[in-house]
């Protein structure tokens, strides 16, 4: 049953259907008014069907009666569906049925019996009459009534499985549009694939390939008929760093189908078919389609010239660092015998000579802060948290910078709320952090000044905090005081030293340590500068070099 | 009896100052200039402490440690690594080589080596 069609378009198609020349129903309904003429003993028999309240015939299509209005008809209201057995029109007692003209044929007996679709809509009669008066049997109303049946089943049969058939026929051809659509997206997709630089594979969700690019071919050595259906873990043998073969639990794209979700492996070793083994990055996503995975893709990078240059740099800087010290060494053992034993040198000498120790001495913190730098920008950095108490740390620091405090006359106040818990932060990492804010503040207050450390827990973070009442720091070049190498101008003008290095390297550290960094300040009032780490601590890091 | 200290050092300046303030300190002072040379007279001469870099010719400071401790087993001698490397690595294998101490030249002063050579000698 076709649904949701407004009622005229299935009547249309039916009555089209019906009427059609050559149609469907032509040899059904010309066999049955055959047929039943024959039973019944009668000399006329045929089919009407209604339309658009005119009468068709069939047979006797295009005869003169063929559209007649329904108003001349034997059965003039659609609506009424009795059976009709008539066996004088004349002598019709109940005058219902108006005397009956087919043409020139005047009909004295007729008997019809209506069909129709669905038991809803009367669509017309099977008939049977004569121009003489007779009795129509029990039996020749039988004969009428299955007929009429019959023909309402053919009927529904022939047209609604036609309708059906045509709306199918639509769907059909949506579906092989659609289907076209992706099959040239799947091709154009393929094309792509195979031409970009990464290695790709594909597989089903068994873990099985089912496709592969020419970048993945050529970096392990493979024909496509080698590896295509074979499982990509046996076929891409991936290996650890320290050259142990990877864990089935540990296969990114195992996992990747396992848990349903993008899988990376930073830096791993393939074995090519050759034996050989070569570095790489590898990504294995899941691919989903209606919430089902239906297969993964890999992504495979060769890390090898990356860890190649890496590499050399590493080199360079601890062969450059190393290069640079070596100088720098001699010249402080060489002026700490002078100033050691400086009999023969006159007040202005020996203050020289001091001088250049104390360069000598910058120049040595510049390189160290330079190679503490480059090995943090490329993460080499061990990150190595314990439980540390930040007042003795912050206690030990002042300490160190007694001398200087003295010097200048500060008054240093440190104030460490008693919530603060130990955190489980790097002690050398966080002491350097502290020694750069108070040496700053140190270095920037004027005689008789006041620094101010103060801790404490706000939200889930340590805030620690140096205020001074120093230079200052001018607006203008607020935004640049965590830059390499910048200093601002009012203290390069007044303080000579200072690298420019402290604050960028600060900065790298907090960060690193999953914290932030900030600072107010106004010129000649001072600057208060802080940094945040969370209560519940750093995570540890692997690397390769330790900050001094 | 004076102690006897082996100063393994490329740099003949760094000889030259290390020597002095050592002597000055009352040591006795051996000194080679590569690692060769440093190992045979380790050998001979029986130090009571080792100077050593790490960047030097012939033997480098690192195979040095390997080859005299083969031969001298450790916690003998005290072996203090002087050098400017200061890469994690260098420190972990000197140290894994039987190194006790890994200095780096600029971080440390004349006085503040001397005091730890006394230290070293006082604990062994």
């Amino acid at each position: 049953m076709v649904s949701g069609e407004p009622e005229n378009n299935i009547e249309n198609s039916v009555f089209k259907l019906l009427h059609l020349d050559d149609g469907p129903f032509d040899s059904d309904f010309d066999a049955i008014a055959t047929i039943v003429k024959d039973i019944t003993k009668t000399s006329y028999s045929g089919i009407s069907f209604y339309h658009d309240n005119k009468v068709f015939f069939r047979p006797f299509k295009g005869g003169v009666l063929d559209g007649i209005p329904m108003g001349e008809y034997f059965r003039s209201d659609q609506k009424n569906s009795e059976i009709i057995n008539i066996n004088n029109t004349i002598a019709d007692p109940n005058n219902k049925f108006k005397p009956v003209n087919f043409g020139e044929i005047e009909i004295r007996s007729i008997a019809s019996a209506p069909f129709f679709r669905y038991d809803k809509q009367m669509l017309g009669e099977i008939f049977v009459a004569d121009k003489i008066e007779r009795d129509f049997s029990e039996n020749d109303v039988k004969y009428l009534k299955y007929f009429a049946d019959l023909i309402s089943k053919i009927i529904v049969l022939k047209v609604d499985c036609r309708l059906e058939k045509n709306v199918m026929q639509d769907k059909y051809n949506q579906i092989s549009r659609q289907y076209q659509t992706l099959e040239e997206e799947g091709v154009r997709s393929q094309a792509m694939l195979k031409d970009i630089g990464d290695a790709l594979v594909a597989t089903d969700n068994s873990g099985n390939i089912n496709f592969v690019n020419d970048a993945a071919l050529t970096a392990m050595g493979y024909e496509s008929m080698e590896v295509m259906g074979k499982s990509f873990i046996k076929m891409f043998r991936i290996f650890n760093k320290d050259g142990k073969e990877v864990e089935s639990n540990e296969n990114p794209l195992r996992n990747a189908l396992f848990f349903n979700k993008k899988v990376k492996s930073n830096e791993c070793l393939l074995l090519k078919k050759s034996g050989d083994q070569f570095q790489v990055s590898i990504t294995a996503t899941p691919v989903i389609f209606y919430q089902r995975t239906i297969g993964g893709i890999v992504v495979i990078r060769d890390i090898t010239r990356e860890k190649d240059v890496d590499r050399m740099k590493t080199e360079f800087i601890s062969l450059a660092s190393h290069q640079l010290r070596t100088p720098l060494s001699s010249i402080k053992w060489l002026v700490e015998l002078l100033l050691d034993d400086y009999k023969g040198m006159n007040e202005e000498q020996i203050q020289i000579v001091k001088n250049v120790y104390e360069s000598n001495q910058r120049m040595i913190d510049l390189v160290d802060g330079l190679l503490n730098i480059s090995r943090i920008e490329s993460g080499r950095i061990i990150i190595e948290p314990k439980a540390t108490n930040l007042k003795t740390l912050v206690e030990k620091i002042v300490g160190e910078l007694t001398p200087k405090i003295i010097e200048k006359e500060l008054k240093v106040n440190i104030d460490i709320a008693n919530d603060v818990p130990e955190i489980s932060v790097d002690p050398k990492l966080i002491s350097n952090v502290y020694l750069n804010f108070l040496t700053n503040s140190i270095k920037y207050s004027i005689n008789k000044g006041q620094v101010n450390v103060k801790i404490y827990i706000k939200d889930s973070d340590v805030i620690s905090e140096v205020k001074d009442s120093g230079l200052g720091i001018p607006k203008k070049q607020q935004a640049r005081v965590f830059e390499k190498f910048f200093r601002a101008d009012n203290v390069t003008r007044v303080v000579t030293d200072g690298s420019g290095l402290g604050l960028y390297l600060t900065k790298l550290i907090v960060e690193a340590s999953g914290g932030k960094i900030g600072f107010e300040s106004e010129e000649l009032k001072g600057s208060t500068f802080w940094f945040s780490v969370p209560i519940a601590g750093v995570l540890p890091k692997k690397g390769e070099v330790s900050i001094e | 009896m004076n102690k006897k200290i082996l100063i393994i050092e490329d740099e003949q300046q760094i000889i030259s100052v290390l020597s002095r303030v050592m002597k000055k300190a009352g040591f006795e002072v051996i000194a080679a200039k590569d690692g060769k040379e440093g190992l045979g007279k380790a050998l001979k001469n029986n130090p009571d402490l080792i100077l050593l870099d790490i960047v030097l010719p012939v033997m480098d400071g690192i195979t040095f440690l390997e080859k005299y401790h083969k031969t001298v087993g450790e916690d003998k001698v005290p072996v203090i690594v002087l050098s400017n490397l200061d890469s994690a690595d260098k420190i972990e294998e000197s140290i894994k080589k039987g190194a006790s101490d890994y200095l780096v030249k600029t971080n440390w002063t004349l006085k503040d080596i001397v005091d730890k050579v006394n230290m070293i000698l006082k604990e062994s």
